[in-house]
């Protein structure tokens, strides 16, 4: 195949114009710049409870107000945000957390990505596309033997894993339906992290039934950009990245994902950015971003980002970033990967972090072909975290959060505007927990050790209770599917 | 009409579902979705989303191969999907 021709006739040049107004994007660095030099040092406790009470009433903030939240320094405001955070994270979502495993199928890519182990340049990278038998392989050992109900599958930008690939690969992971202990595994849900695509090819997509598409910017700050990615490369093109989502959307997918590589440029002008672009999906199609995402750079071999790159985000401000989105879009939900540390995920719980992957392989194969947790050749990134999903799950149950499998609101219509009104009036919160529960006792009897059983069984037990209490009316219905899974019926959901 | 030719299928469907919705809210009692059966996804389209009204458990039945509601009623009795699915038979 010519890939130069391939290459060339990716981009759109009328599906970036058409969004665009007046020529101009909806990132105005010069605006974002005053609106952080120009937030209040130290600001008071009465402007910032201000602000708090808005974010606990589940309204969105404007970016003034996220630059005011950025100069909080004050031990006792950054900890009244840590409470206001977590407060509006049970509100939403009740004390569950959603788990997903990450799946890539290809590693060739186009691009030329500075920080980024699968960029063209990186000859030390084995490249491979996984093929349909393959693909079926990895399913078996997420849904059979490690019990993932949820994929985040990745491709990188290359003829060998385009369009036609993603929508052949998605049927072959919905098809795969594996024998467990108690009933069967199956993936219920496919989000795609994937390139950015023109409108047709993005309904093609859709109508392969996708869960939420991910695409990060990386970084919304345009000089950065270009440093990143070199200019001849597809990725290179800004605006055409910039308006993925505005494409996405009109192209059917209701549930789209934003996020941005911390780490690349100054978090704080990343993180009023992040605000102004889910305000953009907004305004202009209606709906908002589903998830955030905010994974973090670490320097790497083959890389251009080395210890000493002056945006690294430490500990401290990465967990001040996570409070602060979870003030600044109440109801969005947010991903934390196994890219941090086990102790970073614990701790991200308590701010407000409402999706977490489990027993991850970022190897292409790296589910049925176990060499060992880290194959750095094959790597897109180091994982920080190698817990496997049993230890996980008990490790949350012990802080007393539920791990929730559940893709109901996926099959039961609640998707696009619909889940993001519920869920921002608070109403979600009922299905989340009754779903939760019952994927929760499935995946127990299924999959979970002994150990694992002993912390989460007395957890549902007083799920139930709290069900009977707080929404009897759903109570009748609930305690039949639960029993119905206890007795081996699988995928029953609300 | 010949809605056919100047729209497609999904337009059909949103402009009569629109039309019908006030009657459909008032047989169940509570919201009416539509939804477009996407593989198995189920993808909201239209409705109305009223805060109360989901606080009700929701049934959910296919009116077509394609196309689906979610209603949320208050009683779980008051959805007469053979009677609902009738209204959409001619479309």
């Amino acid at each position: 195949m010519d890939i130069k021709n391939w290459m060339s006739h990716r981009i759109k040049e009328d599906e970036i114009s058409k969004y665009m107004k007046e020529g101009k994007d909806f990132i105005d660095e010069s605006l974002i710049e005053h609106q952080l030099s120009s937030a209040p040092r130290n600001p008071s406790k009465e402007l910032v409870r201000d602000i708090l009470a808005k974010s606990m009433s589940i309204q969105d903030l404007t970016p003034q107000e996220v630059a005011v939240l950025i100069q909080v320094t004050d031990p006792d405001m950054l900890e009244e945000m840590r409470q206001t955070a977590l407060a509006i994270k049970l509100k939403i979502y009740d004390n569950r957390i959603v788990t997903f495993a990450p799946f890539y199928l290809g590693n060739y890519c186009v691009n030329k990505c500075g920080y980024c182990g699968f960029n063209e340049d990186n000859d030390t990278a084995q490249r491979k596309v996984l093929t349909e038998e393959e693909i079926r392989k990895e399913v078996e050992v997420l849904a059979g033997h490690i019990g993932h109900k949820r994929l985040i599958v990745v491709y990188g930008e290359h003829p060998k894993n385009d369009v036609d690939y993603i929508v052949r690969s998605l049927k072959t992971i919905y098809d795969v339906r594996v024998k467990t202990k108690n009933g069967f595994g199956s993936i219920r849900r496919v989000n795609v992290n994937a390139p950015v695509f023109c409108i047709d090819d993005l309904k093609k997509i859709n109508d392969a039934g996708i869960g939420t598409y991910q695409v990060f910017q990386e970084t919304y700050h345009k000089q950065t950009y270009a440093k990143m990615h070199p200019k001849h490369t597809i990725k290179g093109r800004y605006h055409w990245r910039l308006y993925c989502m505005h494409r996405a959307l009109e192209a059917g997918i209701d549930d789209v994902g934003i996020g941005v590589l911390f780490g690349l440029y100054d978090w704080k002008f990343e993180l009023m950015s992040l605000v102004y672009h889910t305000q953009e999906l907004e305004r202009s199609l209606g709906i908002g971003a589903h998830t955030i995402s905010f994974p973090r750079l670490v320097p790497a071999l083959n890389s251009m980002i080395s210890a000493d790159w002056p945006y690294l985000v430490n500990d401290d401000d990465f967990k001040k970033i996570m409070l602060i989105i979870r003030l600044a879009v109440p109801y969005t939900g947010m991903i934390i990967t196994a890219r941090e540390k086990a102790s970073i995920r614990n701790e991200a719980v308590q701010l407000g972090v409402t999706q977490m992957d489990a027993a991850s392989r970022i190897s292409i194969g790296g589910y049925s072909d176990v060499v060992s947790a880290q194959e750095e050749k094959k790597q897109q990134f180091i994982l920080g975290d190698t817990r496997s999903l049993d230890d996980l799950i008990r490790d949350l149950a012990s802080m007393g959060h539920i791990t929730s499998f559940c893709t109901a609101g996926y099959r039961c219509g609640r998707t696009g505007k619909c889940i993001m009104d519920l869920l921002r009036s608070g109403t979600e919160g009922k299905f989340c927990k009754l779903n939760a529960v019952l994927t929760f006792q499935e995946w127990l009897d299924d999959f979970g050790s002994e150990q694992t059983r002993k912390i989460g069984m007395p957890l549902i037990e007083k799920e139930i209770q709290e069900i009977k209490n707080k929404y009897p009316q759903a109570y009748k219905i609930f305690t039949d599917y639960h029993a119905r899974i206890k007795k081996g019926e699988r995928d029953l959901y609300l | 009409m010949h809605w056919g030719i100047l729209m497609d299928e999904k337009e059909i469907m949103i402009q009569y579902f629109k039309k019908i919705e006030p009657q459909l809210r008032d047989m169940v009692d509570g919201d009416v979705h539509l939804i477009e059966k996407i593989k198995s996804r189920w993808a909201y389209v239209d409705g109305k989303i009223s805060t109360s009204s989901s606080h009700n458990m929701p049934i959910r039945f296919l009116i077509h191969q394609r196309w689906a509601l979610v209603c949320y009623p208050k009683n779980q009795q008051d959805v007469h999907q053979e009677e609902i699915k009738k209204m959409f038979a001619h479309l």
